[in-house]
């Protein structure tokens, strides 16, 4: 570079210097041809003036040439003005102007002869000829010289000039420019040094990081040209594709993404209109093409450079296959929630903290009868029991409060025709990340069946309780009639066997006598099972006391209801105001009128409609000294058979009846001094009434 | 012959009614034999008799009906009166369809019982009276020659002496001998007689019913 910087400033100087040489030579030339042109004009001068003598004329002439040429400033301080005469093979200088400083004398006196044979340029001008030449001078010195001849007098002129001193300049100026380049060099690779190495480093290692960045980057980068042409292509647009950079640089990008892309036309066309449709930033979502043949689903961002003259497209390019197959999944995942949700058998609810209802999945919708549109629409108060409303808002509020996540709560709701339903409801709170509480979620189950079932069990549960009631009363009297059986069973075998030994024609055996005692024996036992019986019965009485009939009634309904409302029959209560107290076993009377009501429900769970499935239980009083309570029915009704045998014990229409009941009834009233009786219904059905002294006391 | 005289075997845990009942067993001249429970029976009971049993129903142990299935399990076969001091139609239903003969119910009528036992004596006499009749038939089977038991069954079947002697080879005059000793031999007076009894054998060999009472 230095060598350049020298050679090249070597050269200018060089070119100047020839330029200045060339200079010289015509200002010599000139001066030269100046001087021929004057002598030639005085000695004309000279010859019309005088008249004189051609030697004369001549010597004037030389003259007038001389003092000319002192008033000749002549050029450069080098720079010579020679006249010479030829003098046969000699040379005979008549002058020489010069300036001060120069080494030859401005007048030649006596004149220098030098041989003709001089290689000196006034050789040439004394032999005719006119020009210019370098060469060395008489002195040995390198001139420049211009010779002209000046034939009329035999003279030659020679303007000349040392060499060195034309060159001195240019040397010297060489020697600067030489230094100044060098000095330059060495600056300009000082700087270079100083300032050029780092900054170069640090755009290798910007390149270089940039190439590492698109080499590394999760998403592969192509830049194109206008054209589409693939100019770069990134590690990661190969892995995406399958291309190695080298084969697919050059090739169009439409080899990798579908040309269907409709937001990639842009960068196949050159048309300024597709290329403001991708505005940088916009990502779209193509498909890709890899080398196996395979569909890529791909995400683009295509911004657009000016480089230079060209405007290239850089398209970021991203695999979104694990995307879009997470989001399937995701997709998917809460498509499966979604179906859990809304399928789920029980309603769920989603709310706000405020109540109003977000989401609700169709078991909640169906429960209440509404859509889930008009779900929304509705307040939450709406829905529920006026009664609850209360109830949930504070274990809501509590929920947000306490540590517990969810309760559990007993509500009604209110579905769309306005019945209640009751429910139960689960309620939890979601929280967000930081969890602050954001949302109810509540899980409705709908409790009716449940309560159904509930009342299914109880009822079962008071059926046995009942069942094992009754059948304890059938066991204690199937084991007092076997008891009473037995000896009546003896006694009757004895007397048959003794009326058999009397009818046999022979004296009476010994063993009648004694048979007979037997008979007295087995009497007797029949009569000890009676006695303990009745003081059985009379154990019993213990428990009587006054009750009042209204608490009578109600307590008695409250057991049979389950059971009525299990067969969807009513029990009307028709009670006379003001009834007296009556004194009795509560338990046994309210055993006795649930018979009966029992019986009545039986009865009537075989008739259907249009007949009223209605029980009425009235109770009157009779008058002063009793109550009458009647159990009146519309059911099957009894044939007059069957009401005759009525209170007889095993007696029974019932396919799993004990025939039991009615006669056991009876002997708890007739205990309490009242009597059980059976009518038929006129309407159809039956009636039982009972009476109940009155507690005398009241 | 057998001699042994049907029995009442009455099995009740209640005193008064075994005692009764035995009475009446007396009154009317039924042997009998008075058992307080099921294993009281069981342990004394004597596989040659036979007869009828009275049975209660409800007894602690062994009820009766537990011990009507245990005789079937034991082959007993003794015809049994079931006697009950309370009406239970399943017991009853059960009773009868294992076989009892019948089912009273306490107080019962005397004169029904006695009849339904006399009625149950009666066919087991009869039942004897045919097995008797039926041994004695085999045994005098047992005396016959084989071609006399070839011959008297081609006669039973109808077939004439010619025939007979010309199916087993043998001349008419020898049928006519061997006839009429597998007559005398099996006590046949008349043909009828014969063919009766040969149906008595064959429902023997039929039934393949040994006979214990061989005496």
């Amino acid at each position: 570079m230095m060598a350049i910087a020298i050679s090249a400033s070597g050269l200018a100087i060089t070119m100047l210097y020839h330029t200045a040489i060339k200079q010289q030579t015509i200002r010599l030339t000139e001066s030269a041809q100046r001087q021929v042109r004057l002598l030639k004009a005085m000695s004309l001068n000279a010859r019309f003036s005088a008249k004189s003598s051609p030697g004369k004329t001549f010597a004037d002439s030389v003259l007038h040439d001389r003092g000319a040429h002192e008033l000749f400033k002549g050029f450069g301080n080098t720079g010579v003005f020679v006249l010479a005469k030829r003098d046969g093979n000699q040379i005979h200088f008549i002058f020489s102007q010069t300036l001060p400083n120069t080494r030859v004398p401005a007048s030649l006196d006596p004149p220098l002869i030098v041989p003709l044979a001089g290689p000196l340029p006034m050789h040439q001008a004394l032999k005719g000829n006119s020009g210019s030449i370098i060469t060395f001078d008489y002195r040995g010195v390198m001139v420049l010289a211009a010779f002209e001849p000046v034939a009329e007098f035999n003279l030659g002129i020679v303007a000349k000039m040392d060499m060195a001193e034309i060159r001195k300049p240019f040397l010297r100026a060489g020697i600067l420019v030489t230094l100044a380049t060098l000095l330059l060099v060495l600056l300009g690779t000082f700087l270079v040094r100083l300032i050029g190495t780092p900054l170069v480093s640090r755009l290798e290692e910007n390149e270089q990081r940039l190439t590492a960045i698109l080499d590394t980057a999760a998403d592969g980068i192509i830049t194109t040209d206008e054209h589409g042409l693939i100019r770069s292509f990134n590690q990661a647009a190969e892995h995406i594709f399958g291309y190695s950079s080298v084969e697919a640089i050059g090739n169009n990008i439409t080899m990798l993404i579908m040309p269907i892309a409709e937001p990639y036309i842009g960068l196949q066309s050159s048309g300024e209109d597709h290329s403001n449709n991708l505005s940088s930033g916009n990502e779209r979502e193509v498909t890709g093409l890899h080398k196996d043949g395979c569909w890529i689903p791909l995400e683009i961002t295509v911004s657009e450079m000016q480089e230079k003259n060209a405007r290239l497209k850089t398209c970021i390019l991203r695999d979104i296959t694990e995307r879009k197959q997470s989001l399937a999944a995701l997709y998917h995942r809460e498509e499966e929630l979604r179906l859990i949700f809304e399928n789920a058998p029980v309603g769920v609810c989603i709310c706000t903290l405020n109540g109003d209802i977000l989401r609700a999945n169709h078991a909640f919708c169906t429960l209440l009868g509404y859509t889930e549109s008009e779900l929304l629409a509705k307040d939450y108060p709406s829905i529920i029991h006026s009664g609850d409303l209360r109830k949930l808002q504070m274990s809501s509020r509590q929920l947000l409060v306490s540590p517990s996540d969810s309760f559990s709560l007993e509500i009604s709701f209110v579905e769309k025709q306005g019945l209640n339903i009751p429910c139960m409801l689960r309620g939890s709170v979601i929280n967000d990340k930081n969890g602050a509480p954001q949302l109810y979620v509540a899980h409705i189950e709908d409790r009716s069946e449940q309560l159904k079932t509930e009342q299914l069990v109880r009822e079962h549960s008071e059926r046995l309780a009942h069942v094992t009631r009754l059948s304890s009363m059938g066991e204690m009297a199937t084991s007092i009639a076997h008891e009473i059986n037995q000896p009546l069973s003896a006694i009757a075998t004895y007397a048959a066997a003794c009326q058999r030994l009397i009818d046999q024609d022979q004296p009476v055996p010994n063993e009648v006598p004694l048979t007979l005692e037997k008979i007295r024996t087995q009497a007797l036992r029949a009569g000890d099972v009676i006695d303990r019986l009745r003081k059985f019965i009379r154990n019993r009485k213990s428990s009587r006391q006054q009750q009042g009939c209204y608490d009578l009634i109600t307590d008695v309904i409250s057991f049979a209801e389950v059971d009525a409302q299990y067969h969807q029959v009513i029990i009307h209560k028709e009670l006379e105001p003001d009834l007296p107290s009556i004194y009795i076993d509560s338990v046994q009377i309210q055993q006795v009128i649930i018979n009966l009501l029992r019986n009545a429900i039986d009865s009537m769970a075989k008739v259907l409609p249009p007949i009223n499935k209605e029980i009425r239980l009235q109770v009157k009083r009779q008058g002063d000294k009793s109550i009458e309570i009647a159990v009146i029915d519309r059911g099957a009704g009894l044939s007059s058979e069957s009401a005759d045998q009525l209170f007889n014990p095993f007696f029974t229409t019932k396919p799993l009846g004990l025939g039991m009941g009615l006669s056991i009834s009876r002997s708890i009233i007739d205990a309490h001094g009242g009597q059980l009786q059976y009518t038929s219904n006129p309407e159809g059905g039956c009636i039982f009434l009972f009476t109940l002294p009155i507690d005398p006391r009241t | 012959m057998q001699n042994i005289t049907p029995r009442v075997f009455i099995v009740d845990d209640d005193e008064a009614i075994r005692d009764s009942i035995s009475m009446l067993m007396k009154s009317v001249g039924f042997e009998h034999e008075t058992f307080h429970n099921a294993q009281n029976f069981l342990d004394n009971y004597d596989v040659e008799s036979f007869g009828c049993l009275l049975l209660d129903i409800r007894m602690p142990g062994i009820s009766g009906l537990e011990l009507q299935t245990k005789m079937k399990e034991m082959s007993l076969d003794l015809p049994i009166i079931f006697i009950t001091g309370h009406g239970d139609v399943t017991m009853a239903v059960e009773a009868m369809k294992k076989g009892a003969v019948d089912f009273f119910q306490k107080p019962f009528r005397d004169q029904e019982l006695l009849d339904r036992i006399g009625q149950v004596f009666e066919r087991t006499q009869c039942k004897q009276q045919e097995q008797v009749e039926h041994q004695q038939v085999l045994n005098r089977q047992e005396t016959l020659t084989t071609r006399e038991r070839e011959i008297m069954s081609l006669v039973v079947e109808g077939t004439g002496n010619k025939l007979i002697a010309a199916e087993l080879g043998i001349s008419q005059r020898t049928v006519e001998i061997h006839r009429a000793n597998v007559m005398q031999k099996m006590h046949a007076h008349s043909l009828a007689q014969l063919v009766k009894m040969c149906f008595i054998l064959e429902d023997c060999k039929q039934c393949q019913r040994p006979f214990n009472c061989t005496d």
